[in-house]
């Protein structure tokens, strides 16, 4: 088997063979390197590419595995890492001005848990400024392009993992999702993307966190492989508060099981509402192979989900106060539109985050009273397929909307929600717009029940209209 | 419409961080816009929000802690 086509292969696939020695980890990084050299002048994934250090924990790796110290799926497996979240001695930008010449002392746990693993990281990836928005269009590190066409968007802001994951780059990546960073990415790439549970993967070590919505979670190509990632992941940390102390769960043994028994809900408010029509008939035409697969559908109501905008004022203030020092003393570090809108934070009336608070509670109510008709809630991860990079406006059923303006959230609006409510949630490749670009089916389980919700993804993936298929970009190299 | 000026009182009297000529045009729109949803929600009765408040468990269902965990459901043959 030739190089490029090991990298075409799942971790599932690809773990039996690099313990058995037929694949070794160096040969495994040599050829991650060569294709994220060959990809970054396209894709701009990288902020920074660690060929050196890669290779050199490759051979490690190696070492190890000869001498039968095997370690897991993960060992010498090449994965990225995105650049907000800290790895020692290595630049840590946030894809940002402000964070140019941040070079941590310490792992995030994370990464300590990825490294414990045998991963290879092979770079830390581009993604939209501070996390701050869903294009990945850096201007500061260059535009993210999107593999499955380079004149659109990836999503973001973990855009660089998106875009990594799709082109074969990188086996996994890890994401973080405070309003559907992994999600998103992951659905306009065509792959996988699972933002855990609040408080099953330590936030430690994530930069620019608002620390109550805040996840680090896996994008990958299969959904067997973010179980792999978050077996990994999912370990309590003492140093985090936000960490809870309760075990993993295989979260493999349910891959895939079929859906007899399973009720799976469809929202009537709010994630069906002011979507593409494309993706509302992608969309729907998964939930009707859900049932075809065995499982019962059941509409829910979600009703104070209407008041999606109002939800997200505790954001502005928390963007404020994580920002204040660096817009007191650099604010020429931040582009203009980001620090108008983090400035505009500091007006929030304490009542009315309090108040923001509250309805969120009503929401996550409405959510508990929903998890007890229902096993999983399935709806679109986004509302229209990838935009133009160049776009200003997308038209949704006649309506102009603007991509990307301060305060407009279309672009990870169904996806937010899970970020307050901190159930589990992730995104499914379920094919494709009428252009050739990819959709998301998102699901959203139960608080750490990340297994059944693997499951239920990984019966879909077997139906899916995007299984086997892979990148124009991967399929030319 | 929120004023510059009524900004300005804010920002001096609460030690904020006063926005340059350039910005202040974007930071109005910002405020307004805030302004708009915190609005909204006075369309909800948040009083009823209190932390005695109780999720009632529909009628004929367990509760979400009494209820058959999925996950032990799939050992049945379910997901």
């Amino acid at each position: 088997m030739s190089t490029p086509e090991w990298l075409q292969l799942s971790i599932q696939e690809l773990a039996p063979r690099v313990r058995s020695k037929e694949i070794s980890p160096v040969e495994l990084a040599h050829a991650a390197i060569r294709q994220a050299e060959r990809m970054q002048p396209n894709l701009n994934s990288f902020i920074t590419l660690m060929a050196d250090s890669a290779l050199r924990q490759a051979r490690i790796r190696e070492q190890a595995i000869l001498r039968g110290e095997y370690q897991g799926p993960l060992d010498g497996i090449p994965v990225g890492v995105k650049d907000n979240i800290a790895m020692a001695g290595v630049k840590c930008t946030a894809g940002s001005l402000v964070f140019r010449d941040f070079v941590p002392e310490e792992d995030a746990f994370a990464v300590q848990q990825l490294k414990a693993a045998g991963a290879v990281i092979i770079g830390k990836e581009n993604m939209h400024e501070l996390a701050a928005g869903g294009t990945s269009d850096n201007p500061h590190y260059g535009t993210v392009r999107n593999p499955w066409n380079l004149d659109h968007i990836p999503a973001g802001s973990s855009g660089g993992a998106g875009a990594n994951v799709a082109a074969c780059v990188t086996f996994a990546s890890l994401g973080t999702d405070i309003g559907g960073s992994v999600r998103t990415p992951a659905a306009y790439c065509g792959v996988v993307g699972l933002k855990p549970t609040f408080g099953r993967v330590s936030q430690r070590g994530m930069i620019a966190t608002t620390f109550h919505g805040d996840h680090i979670g896996p994008l990958t190509r299969t959904v067997a492989d973010a179980a792999l990632v978050l077996q990994v992941l999912a370990a309590y940390d003492a140093l985090d508060p936000s960490s809870v102390p309760i075990a993993a769960r295989d979260y493999s043994r349910l891959l895939p099981n079929g859906l007899e028994g399973v009720t799976v809900g469809v929202p009537t408010d709010f994630y069906f509402e002011d979507i593409d029509e494309e993706v509302e008939k992608r969309t729907r035409a998964a939930i009707s192979q859900l049932a075809e697969m065995g499982a019962e559908i059941r509409e829910v109501s979600l009703p104070t989900l209407r008041y999606a905008d109002s939800l997200q004022i505790d954001q502005l203030a928390e963007d404020f106060v994580l920002h204040e020092p660096w817009l007191r003393e650099n604010r020429e570090l931040y582009t203009p539109e980001l620090a108008e809108r983090y400035l505009s934070g500091q007006f929030v009336l304490g009542r009315d985050y309090a108040k923001c608070l509250r309805a969120q509670r009503l929401v996550k109510e409405e959510f508990a009273k929903a998890f007890q008709q229902v096993d999983v809630l399935a709806t679109p991860t986004t509302l229209m397929p990838a935009p133009r990079i160049d776009a200003t406006s997308v038209s949704i059923r006649g309506v102009e909307l603007p991509v990307s303006a301060s305060g407009n959230n279309m672009l990870y609006r169904n996806a937010f929600p899970s970020n307050f409510t901190g159930l589990p949630s992730m995104s499914v490749p379920c094919g494709f717009s009428d252009s050739g670009l990819p959709l998301g089916l998102q699901l959203i389980g139960r608080a750490f029940e990340e297994d059944f919700l693997l499951g239920v993804a990984a019966s879909y993936e077997q139906v899916s209209p995007s299984k086997g298929r892979l990148a124009p970009l991967v399929d030319a190299m | 419409m929120i004023e510059a000026s009524l900004l300005e009182q804010m920002l001096a009297a609460f030690n904020g961080i006063r926005p340059t000529d350039k910005e202040l045009k974007g930071v109005l729109s910002g405020v307004e816009l805030y302004g708009r949803r915190a609005a909204r929600l006075e369309d909800l009765d948040l009083a009823t929000v209190i932390s005695g408040r109780l999720v009632r468990a529909l009628d004929g269902n367990p509760s979400a802690i009494e209820r058959e965990s999925p996950v032990e459901k799939s050992n049945e043959g379910g997901v």
